[in-house]
């Protein structure tokens, strides 16, 4: 809801985006979302400068993550979409190769479903969406890698990347968790 | 927001446990015994084998770029490739039955087989 009262903003604490019902303005959620995607893509960029060694080949921690469980509990799940795309285009354009592209939008949009309807449900925890986000990256891009390759059974490594989207997504998860707390306290977002 | 947000509901962690228990049962079920070829799959075709015994350096040929694979007592890595990743480098070495090596960008599968006995699905302890 939009509200014409200025002088809300003004006051000492208060979040400048908001109107007196405390609800986001379309223009503020914008300016969140812009904010959202450069983060992302700069946790991207550190992973890309300088990859966690987890120690499973193909498998990153993804930092990224925080920033699209993040917005999904701040901005809501339609505008959590367009930064989860955004970002992975802008990282495809700036750092990625066409191959690495492909992979990456797979596993984005199939994490972001599981991601989207585990919350819905209303019984997890953003580190619960988190989990199966990571689960769900590595099995998207598992599926993908199937068809391109052309070999299914690259199926028998779904049992190590689904223990590894396991643990990535609970560490993202519990930094997602904490982020958000400090997060809703300070902005009431 | 006055509700603190949760670290953990009950949900969270019975998903964690299913997810824990399907991931180290899938390992445990899918470990193979001792192999004995190394089969090499490229774009889904078969593109040559070896014995797993006999030490030897194929350079891999694919149309989308080379690997250099090499079998040394009784172990199978990846030394060297032209991908932008790398991946297939760090796999390491692999001998049990069904483990493999990915290389995504050039298609390629390189993967521990044993024609002689059971099958990769075989459970064996």
């Amino acid at each position: 809801m939009r509200s014409p009262i200025r002088k809300q903003s003004e006051e000492p604490g208060r979040d400048p985006v908001r109107n007196s019902q405390g609800a986001r303005s379309k223009a503020g959620t914008i300016a969140m979302c812009a904010v959202l995607t450069a983060l992302a893509l700069i946790f991207s960029y550190i992973e890309f400068l300088i990859p966690l060694p987890i120690g499973i080949p193909g498998v990153k921690l993804g930092l990224a993550n925080i920033v699209i469980v993040v917005a999904l509990y701040t901005v809501g799940a339609r505008y959590a979409f367009l930064v989860n795309v955004a970002r992975v285009l802008l990282v495809a354009l700036l750092f990625g190769n066409g191959f690495s592209a492909v992979y990456a939008m797979a596993g984005a949009l199939v994490s972001f479903t599981a991601m989207y309807i585990i919350k819905r449900t209303g019984l997890f925890s953003p580190a619960g969406t988190s989990i199966a986000g990571g689960v769900f990256h590595n099995a998207g891009q598992l599926a993908v890698a199937m068809l391109i390759i052309e070999n299914a059974k690259l199926a028998l490594y779904f049992p190590v990347l689904l223990l590894s989207g396991l643990f990535t997504g609970l560490l993202i998860g519990a930094l997602s968790v904490l982020i958000l707390r400090t997060l809703l306290k300070t902005t009431e977002v | 927001m006055d509700k603190k947000v949760p670290l953990f509901t009950k949900a969270d962690i019975l998903l964690a446990v299913i997810l824990l228990a399907l991931g180290l049962g899938g390992m445990l079920l899918l470990r193979g015994g001792e192999g004995s070829t190394v089969v090499v799959t490229a774009d889904g075709a078969e593109y040559g084998r070896w014995p797993l015994s006999q030490d030897i350096t194929v350079t891999l040929e694919t149309a989308n770029g080379h690997n250099t694979m090499e079998i040394k007592g009784g172990q199978v890595s990846v030394t060297e490739a032209d991908c932008p990743n790398g991946d297939c480098v760090e796999f390491g070495a692999i001998s049990r039955e069904g483990q493999m090596i990915i290389c995504l960008p050039h298609h390629l599968v390189i993967m521990i087989e044993n024609p002689e006995g059971g099958g990769v699905d075989a459970v064996s302890y």
